[in-house]
């Protein structure tokens, strides 16, 4: 059987305070004491008891060091140490600066390196593959110039797919930020204004794992087909379930201007 | 330093120590004392004494005993010094001789 202990802060408080020559004799007399308790007067008289007995034992008897114990002294060893090596350095300006600076620089440049890195794999944490999507652009050098940009030849992914058949997937992405449209869901009278607007290839919304509320990610395989975010679709058609249309995107795809 | 003086309390844990012989530690010297006198004893008062009773050099002390009920720590046994053993017969010869001093008739006084 697995015996009750008293709480443990007490026993703590208690090995805290007293010197080495009582402490464990005593702990062993109250532990004894506290399962004699225990079993007679129950758990929680016995604790307090316990406690009760460690307060008794604030007295300067138990707490003065005495001539028998063990002469450990941990601090004045630590502030030994401390003071040697502060003269130890006093002496030896030069050294100790480049021995302290160097390590400074060094934890320093070390810190520098983790701190960037962190940023740097902080990216498209939200794609499960995300090692395996990349984005294409043109790199542009000559002597005395370079330039770099994301546009590519339209027939590009076609050429993509069919010379190299490890490129699973690729989808184009056409964004102007000019690209504004107009939309009007059936039955509105009103046209609604839209910006935030691309035309895309179907395969995206597989490579970008974009999750569906509505429909699945083979929604833009269709002619005449938008994918609209959660709260976007809410705002054309109200906080409805569009399960039961063939997909809440045809039902729009005929207002589009 | 109070010298060689010895309380009352003290006398009272030194003649303990000496009926348990062997097994004098903290514990079991209160419970025979509170077994012999009656009295509700601490835990603290009994080791204080026997602290000061070791200062004093009427006790020695080494560790040993441990037990599972102790959750495995060792008690602190107690024994006698000669010291110690004089101190006691000292002070029983002084009440002897001062018994002898007092006049039968306080006695009866104090009954009547």
């Amino acid at each position: 059987m697995k015996m009750d202990k008293p709480p443990r802060w007490a026993v703590a408080l208690f090995r805290w305070f007293c010197n080495d020559h009582l402490s464990e004799a005593v702990l062993g007399d109250m532990l004894e004491l506290y399962d004699r308790r225990r079993s007679e007067l129950g758990k929680f008289k016995a604790n307090m008891l316990f406690i009760w007995n460690v307060v008794q034992f604030i007295q300067p008897f138990a707490i003065h060091k005495r001539r028998s114990s063990s002469p450990l002294n941990t601090f004045d060893m630590f502030s030994n140490y401390f003071k040697t090596a502060w003269r130890s350095m006093s002496r030896q300006k030069l050294y100790a600066g480049i021995t302290v600076g160097g390590f400074a620089l060094g934890l320093a440049a070390c810190m520098m390196i983790f701190l960037f890195i962190r940023n740097e794999v902080s990216f498209d944490k939200y794609y499960k593959d995300g090692n395996r999507i990349f984005r294409l652009y043109n790199k542009y050098t000559e002597p005395g110039d370079s330039d770099q940009w994301a546009n590519v030849p339209t027939p590009l992914t076609a050429v993509l797919k069919q010379d190299y058949p490890d490129i699973e997937k690729a989808a184009r992405i056409m964004s102007f930020r000019m690209t504004n449209v107009l939309v009007r869901p059936d039955g509105s009278p009103d046209n609604s204004f839209e910006n935030g607007f691309v035309y895309a290839d179907p395969e995206i919304l597989d490579i970008l794992e974009i999750p569906m509320v509505f429909g699945d990610t083979q929604a833009l395989n269709r002619a005449y087909t938008v994918v609209m975010t959660r709260s976007k679709a809410i705002q054309y058609f109200g906080n409805i379930d569009p399960i039961g249309k063939h997909s809440s995107l045809m039902t729009i795809n005929r207002s589009l201007m | 330093m109070k010298g060689t003086y010895l309380g009352e309390f003290e006398e009272l844990v030194l003649l303990t120590v000496g009926i348990l012989y062997d097994n004098a530690y903290g514990l079991g010297i209160l419970d025979e004392l509170e077994k012999q006198s009656g009295r509700n004893i601490m835990i603290s008062a009994v080791h204080k004494s026997l602290v000061r009773l070791e200062d004093k050099g009427y006790l020695k002390s080494r560790m040993g005993g441990a037990s599972e009920t102790r959750g495995g720590r060792e008690k602190r046994l107690y024994t006698l010094t000669a010291a110690g053993s004089k101190v006691l017969a000292q002070s029983r010869e002084l009440r002897n001789s001062m018994w002898k001093q007092v006049p039968k008739m306080a006695w009866d006084g104090n009954n009547g």
